[in-house]
């Protein structure tokens, strides 16, 4: 739509080749991200969150993958580039840092000679100013010492040190859309929370724009400025994070709110949990996807997938009934489900 | 404030004595590695010897003498005389240097050759296809056969000798470095490089090819060993190096006839050859111990 946008994905569909057959894995998928903002992606394991982010980064075996549909970034459509134009635009203009962080660097190779790397794989820079450089940006990410660590291998650092580095890594030439899988899920709280500082603060400090893949959603409501929640393949919501908190409008998320124990929940009681299980990508249900284990579902949803619609400005559910469960008229049909 | 500079050189001595200590630490687990510091020995002995033997005989492994014909060893010969006259001794260091050159040459050659191949193979999945089949055939084929055969269509020279080896051997350097770069390529750094944009050719030479170095070592090690057998089985059947030439397998084939009245003409030129493959084959296990930590030791200790 607007030029504004740093990354504009629209209706993307990933098929993979399998022995059991084709499988879906990312079923028309649309969202945009701008400068200097940060768009929180969120699911459980498989729902299609990381095979998306590796779609708009080209990571995927082509020979097994089938695109549809578009990934605008800066005017061009990245699945219809070569090879060439895209391992010019990987690293340079779209960055990546991963959840990882043990086997994400190579051991063989200190840490400056990797963010060395990372830059002159992008033009002929001098060793000099390239360390140079390095130093900056790890200056920049707050490590204490940096000359030092930048001569150390990663067996060396710790984890939320590792991390630092493959931030470094990932801004050292400047992009304009930072992608992070689960860049802290294998950290401890207090380096979490230091992390994500980080990552606002560089978001900021380079105008870019990030796209945060994580399943927590806490860290979402702390750094996000808007959410997109995905479900075995699809975007069920994407609304703003304060619309999302304050009135969750898919069955789904409101579940997902619900599960999360708040410091007044009754530590006698059992934790909320959604009931059933995730259908297979193989068997994937005709009408709404969530509809088997939703407790507000009835015979519209089985027969028909519902479309995601705006509800109110800047908040697009995918849900035939969010008015009615919002107003509360809409009543519990398949509430047996749900106590056993 | 005028500690600080002093804190500084203390940190850089510190350092220095850490990274000594890590050098010294590393040559004493090699020390400790019976069976490398065994075959790095031998193999060091037997280098000496064939590059520093022939200097203390007067003898030259060409200069025919009938008269002293099939004469058992002797202060004047060491190791006895051929059916021609030639001193053994002369023969025999003569014979290790070419067997050892011909046996650096393979193993240096294959190697090159054969990470290329094992590397773009693992990297590439339609050139995999290709070159692995080509590889199993080259492998079905027996190699003494197939050494044999192109031998005779280019002739017996060491340089052909050489090329052949290299020919047959190359396949196993190619299948050990593709299934480990087959490993590493899975890994997530290398996804991250191609995050990075960084090129292919980076990727494979950069950060695939150091990590199957210790493997190829070891392999190349046991090419080394092998080539030189194959060279002496050559030269035994007569299109190895050329007949008046040295080579441990013409000795031995000069000798095959007089075996029962000449013993010295077989003794020696065998025990040279087993004492080298001997040297690489144990140098080439102690190695692999040394290198990968995760593969149990042949021997448990008690």
């Amino acid at each position: 739509m607007s030029a504004s946008h740093v990354i504009d994905v629209r209706n993307l569909r990933t098929h993979f080749h399998t022995e059991k057959g084709r499988v879906t894995a990312v079923d028309d998928v649309s969202f945009h991200v701008d400068r200097n903002e940060i768009l929180g992606v969120v699911g459980e394991s498989g729902c299609g969150k990381s095979v998306t982010s590796e779609a708009i980064m080209q990571l995927l075996n082509p020979d097994i993958t089938d695109f549809e549909g578009e990934i605008v970034f800066g005017g061009e459509n990245l699945l219809t580039l070569g090879e060439d134009r895209l391992s010019r635009i990987r690293g340079k203009d779209i960055s990546m840092i991963f959840q990882d962080t043990t086997s994400s660097l190579n051991p063989l190779y200190t840490v400056g000679d990797q963010i060395i790397e990372a830059l002159q794989a992008h033009g002929r820079v001098s060793r000099k100013a390239a360390a140079e450089a390095a130093l900056k940006v790890v200056s920049a990410t707050g490590i204490p010492s940096p000359e030092k660590r930048l001569k150390e291998y990663p067996h060396e650092l710790s984890g939320g040190m590792r991390q630092r580095i493959m931030i470094a890594m990932a801004l050292v030439c400047e992009p304009r859309l930072l992608i992070a899988d689960e860049p802290t899920t294998a950290l401890d709280v207090t380096t979490q929370a230091q992390i994500l500082d980080l990552i606002i603060q560089m978001k900021s400090d380079f105008d870019m724009g990030v796209i945060f893949i994580t399943h927590d959603m806490g860290v979402v409501a702390e750094i996000c400025d808007r959410v997109a929640v995905m479900y075995l393949g699809q975007v069920i919501e994407d609304s703003t994070v304060e619309s999302l908190f304050e009135a969750p409008l898919h069955p789904y998320t409101k579940g997902l709110m619900q599960a999360m124990p708040t410091i007044e929940s009754d530590p006698q009681a059992d934790l909320y949990t959604i009931k059933g299980k995730v259908p297979s990508l193989s068997d994937v249900p005709k009408g709404c996807r969530f509809a088997a284990r939703c407790p507000f579902s009835t015979e519209k949803c089985v027969a028909q997938p519902p479309t995601l619609d705006v509800a109110t400005k800047g908040h697009k559910v995918r849900c035939w009934h969010w008015q009615a469960i919002a107003d509360g008229s809409a009543c519990k049909v398949n509430a047996g489900a749900e106590v056993g | 404030m005028t500690d600080a500079p002093q804190f500084s050189t203390d940190l850089k001595a510190t350092k220095n004595r850490l990274k000594q200590e890590q050098r010294s630490l590393a040559i004493k687990r090699f020390l400790a590695n019976k069976l490398a510091v065994c075959g790095l020995g031998l193999t060091v002995v037997i280098c000496l010897i064939a590059l520093l033997g022939p200097l203390i005989s007067p003898h030259e492994p060409l200069d025919i003498n009938p008269i002293d014909r099939l004469k058992p060893p002797s202060l004047e010969h060491w190791m006895g005389t051929d059916n021609f006259g030639r001193d053994i001794y002369v023969r025999v260091m003569y014979g290790t240097r070419a067997s050892l050159l011909i046996g650096f040459s393979v193993a240096m050659l294959s190697s090159v050759i054969g990470v290329a191949i094992g590397l773009y193979s693992a990297y590439f999945k339609p050139l995999d296809h290709l070159l692995m089949r080509i590889t199993d055939g080259l492998m079905a084929f027996p190699a003494i056969l197939l050494a044999i055969s192109v031998i005779a269509v280019f002739g017996p020279t060491t340089q052909n000798v050489i090329l052949t080896l290299v020919v047959v051997y190359t396949p196993l350097i190619a299948r050990v470095v593709r299934s480990n770069a087959l490993v590493v390529k899975e890994q997530p750094y290398i996804e991250a490089l191609h995050a990075l944009g960084a090129s292919r050719t980076r990727i494979i030479w950069r950060h695939i090819f150091p990590n199957t170095v210790s493997s190829l070592i070891v392999q190349a090690s046991f090419v080394f060993a092998v080539s030189i057998i194959t060279e002496a089985m050559l030269s035994f059947l007569g299109v190895g190096i050329p007949a008046p030439h040295p080579s441990l397998g013409n000795i031995l084939y000069d000798g095959k006839n007089v075996i029962t009245s000449a013993w010295w003409m077989t003794v020696f030129p065998g025990a040279m050859i087993i004492g080298i493959v001997l040297g690489q084959n144990i140098l080439g296990d102690g190695l692999r111990d040394f290198l990968d930590p995760h593969t149990h030791k042949a021997v448990s200790k008690r």
